[in-house]
């Protein structure tokens, strides 16, 4: 049945001083001052890729949905449906947001250890290298 | 004449000395007195000056300070009086000249010591000289009117006997119109000038002899004459003046320029103004290219989740390609569609499935084929539409987008480094040069050379209206003489004045000629001797005096470098010209210098100084006071194959007074 959801994604509790660390503090950050979406995106796409999901035992709102924009939600859901290998997770919308908000804990640790490890150039330019790569491998009309 | 010896009896420091010199027709014209500064050499030389023009021309500063030597005066009794006494004996082949200056002093009832002057004293100082000389077949005879200005006149005293200290400030300090002084005395002008002037004085009075027998217009005429012929005078003086501000600015201007020598200073100011265009140019494009940065650092950051995840964007989209196709989305049919048609009881047909019937369980087995997803189909064609959005942005756009990023921050990056490399090139060009020194140099340079054109213009428009005005004196004379020629009384009076003019005009003519024989000739001499005199032989090329004359030493790339010559090499052009003045002067007289090495530096300056001024006074006597600094074993060992007589002056302080005495060098 489908499913009304949330209305806003969740991040641990635990993660609220990263997340604060990243997007106001550290002015080395690739994130500071940028649109809180940014850095979610980004915790939950390198979550996806290179981490694993991580339960949200105890959990804060961070996002309000309407703030997210469409790119970013069809980024949530494409994340989903390959998760559950099937177009019907999505029907189930708060499934959908707590796979992303999962995702999004088990990266906001790996994104902060990377920026921290070699600052704020050393991140966008290994960031911009490893995009290089990925868009060498799409081909047009993959899609 | 030469020096043969000189006597000094109670004359400051010497209380009884006698220096004798060496004849420097055998070759030996170079005498040395050594002493230590204040011991007393340039007394000696004031005694010289002293005996022959009764004055001290070489005292540090005017003093009260008695000439007479003080441990004398404090020997003596009130009531008692000492005699100061200098003599002086001058010879050549055949004539011997004795001159001698005494000046008494005494100690009054009251122990004050009071000059004595003679009641037959000639001079200010209460001083009286005897001059004896010999005359052929009669011996030695009185001569003290005419003798010592017939062997070195007053007049040109200081081009005989100098202060070498001086020397180095006389091209600062002297200007062309004392320069034209001194050139002019040299060439015994004197006597022509006095008659000029004479010449000048028999005219004006043969015209106001003759004023009361002239006729109204003549009369008219002869006055208008004679203020203009006062108004030409005036002109010519302030002309002169002018003449000798010219030089003072020629002079200033020529020293800042050759401070500025070796720096370009338009380029230095375009240099500038180039570096500071390139260090703005760089400021901005600094900061475009941080905001480049930026931009591409945000395009990145929301490009990369779509990027990174696109093989994940690929499968969605191609199951919902296949639902598409498939006729799945969009549905016919939505699965809460259905469900509410059950619930409500009625189809869309109207026909009743509120109780089981088979209408019923036909809903119901299209309810249950029904999919969850055809609830969420507008959304998921949605999907489907943003993820076509997303897929042709980064297939087609994205790696142009990044690359022209990467291209335009690559840009400003090489303009950058460009221009920063032009701006070190710059500051390296720049680093030897103060420029705010320049900048002040050149302000001061710029401004003596405006005030020197102001003064040339100045002087361009008074030697037009001297011109004039000379013409207008021609012109008046002419119609005076017609005046004249009608009246009896006139006649003579003209052919009187036209004798004064003509005589005037050949007197003024034969002038010219001397003085730029003269000048000419003092330049050649300065210049050989100044050229053999300097130690960086290849700097200089000549040394001009020219029609104006103002002196300058003029190096090889053939530029005024008179306002870049140091101490030294000034002193040796001022020793040159006063050697190429006395040279040129006719007289033979001894020279006297005092100190001629204090500036000049040590080593080869100073050697190469003392190698060449015996030569240059070749056949001349040549007396000089040293300090033990300037006579350096090396210079001693150059000065010696000449060397006539050697001394130093042994000194000694004593409570009442202080006393010296010259001995032989080395006892």
């Amino acid at each position: 049945m489908e499913s009304k959801g949330p209305d806003r994604v969740y991040i641990r509790k635990a993660d609220r001083s990263v997340y604060d660390q990243l997007n106001n503090k550290m002015k080395s950050s690739p994130f500071y001052k940028k649109k809180n979406r940014v850095l979610y995106m980004a915790a939950l796409v390198i979550g996806f890729t290179d981490a694993e999901r991580l339960e949200l035992t105890s959990k804060e709102g961070y996002i309000l949905l309407e703030s997210l924009e469409d790119v970013d939600k069809a980024i949530i859901k494409a994340i989903a449906v390959a998760e559950e290998g099937d177009l019907n997770a999505l029907v189930d919308k708060e499934k959908v947001y707590t796979i992303a908000d999962e995702y999004a804990a088990g990266g906001i640790q790996l994104l902060k250890d990377e920026i921290l490890g070699g600052g704020y150039g050393s991140y966008i330019k290994k960031l911009e290298s490893r995009l290089v790569e990925e868009s060498k491998k799409i081909k047009k009309g993959s899609m | 004449m030469w020096i043969d010896y000189i006597e000094l009896k109670n004359f400051r420091q010497y209380q009884e000395d006698k220096i004798e010199f060496a004849d420097p027709k055998e070759g030996k014209n170079i005498n040395i007195i050594k002493g230590t500064t204040g011991a007393g050499k340039t007394n000696i030389l004031n005694a010289v000056t002293w005996c022959f023009y009764g004055k001290e021309f070489h005292l540090a500063k005017e003093t009260d300070y008695p000439m007479s030597n003080t441990l004398t005066l404090e020997e003596l009794e009130p009531g008692e009086r000492c005699t100061v006494e200098v003599q002086i004996q001058l010879r050549d082949e055949s004539d011997r000249m004795i001159v001698t200056r005494v000046l008494d002093f005494g100690k009054t009832e009251d122990g004050k010591i009071r000059k004595m002057p003679s009641l037959t004293s000639n001079t200010p100082d209460g001083s009286e000289v005897r001059v004896l000389r010999t005359v052929k077949g009669k011996g030695l005879i009185d001569a003290t009117d005419i003798a010592i200005e017939t062997t070195i006149p007053k007049s040109l005293r200081e081009y005989f006997f100098f202060d070498g200290e001086r020397l180095d400030d006389y091209f600062r300090e002297e200007t062309s119109v004392s320069i034209k002084d001194a050139v002019f005395q040299i060439s015994h002008l004197e006597k022509l000038d006095t008659t000029m002037d004479n010449l000048e004085k028999i005219e004006s009075e043969f015209r106001k002899d003759a004023k009361g027998k002239l006729s109204n217009k003549a009369k008219e005429i002869e006055e208008g004459l004679r203020i203009r012929e006062k108004s030409l005078k005036k002109s010519k003086e302030e002309l002169e003046t002018r003449k000798d501000e010219k030089s003072r600015a020629e002079q200033k201007e020529r020293e800042y320029s050759e401070k500025l020598r070796g720096v370009d200073v338009k380029d230095v100011s375009e240099l500038e103004e180039e570096r500071r265009r390139l260090e703005r140019k760089v400021e901005e494009d600094s900061k475009g290219r941080d905001t480049l940065d930026d931009n591409k650092s945000d395009y990145i950051l929301n490009k990369a989740p779509s990027v990174l995840v696109f093989n994940v964007l690929s499968k969605t989209r191609e199951l919902l390609k296949g639902k598409k196709e498939s006729g799945e989305i969009p549905p016919d049919y939505k699965k809460n569609f259905i469900e509410k048609l059950l619930e409500e009881g009625s189809c869309i047909c109207g026909t009743d499935i509120s109780s089981e019937n088979e209408h019923r369980k036909k809903v119901e087995t299209v309810l249950k084929e029904c999919d969850e997803i055809t609830n969420i189909s507008e959304e998921l064609s949605d999907q489907n539409a943003t993820l076509r959005g997303i897929q042709r942005e980064i297939t087609d756009d994205f790696k142009k987008e990044l690359e022209r990023y990467n291209r335009e921050i690559s840009k400003l990056e090489n303009e950058i480094k460009g221009n920063g490399d032009r701006i070190e090139e710059i500051s390296s060009k720049l680093m030897g040069v103060e420029v705010e020194k320049v900048r002040g140099l050149e302000s001061k340079r710029r401004e003596y050379e405006k005030i020197k054109n102001e003064i040339i213009e100045d002087i361009g428009s008074r030697k037009t209206r001297i011109e004039m005005e000379e013409k207008n004196i021609e012109d008046l004379k002419t119609r005076f003489e017609k005046e004249l020629k009608q009246e009896h009384e006139g006649e003579k009076l003209r052919k009187r004045l036209v004798f004064c003019d003509k005589a005037l005009k050949i007197a003024e003519s034969i002038k010219e000629e001397i003085m730029e024989d003269m000048r000419k000739e003092i330049e050649k001499k300065t210049g050989e001797q100044f050229l053999q005199l300097i130690w960086k032989e290849r700097n200089y090329d000549k040394v001009i005096i020219n029609d104006e004359y103002d002196v300058a030493a003029i190096d090889q790339g053939g530029r005024d470098a008179t306002g870049i010559l140091s101490a030294g090499e000034r002193q040796a052009l001022a020793l040159s010209f006063m050697a190429a003045l006395s040279a040129v002067s006719g007289f033979e007289a001894p020279i006297i210098i005092d100190t001629p090495l204090g500036r000049i530096d040590e080593g080869k300056p100073k050697q190469q100084i003392a190698e060449n001024l015996p030569n240059y006074f070749e056949g001349k006597q040549v007396i000089m006071f040293v300090t033990g600094s300037e006579y350096t074993p090396e210079v001693r060992e150059r000065l010696l194959p000449k060397m006539g007589k050697e001394y130093e002056i042994k000194f000694e302080e004593f409570d009442i007074g202080n006393k010296a005495c010259v001995v032989p060098y080395g006892k």
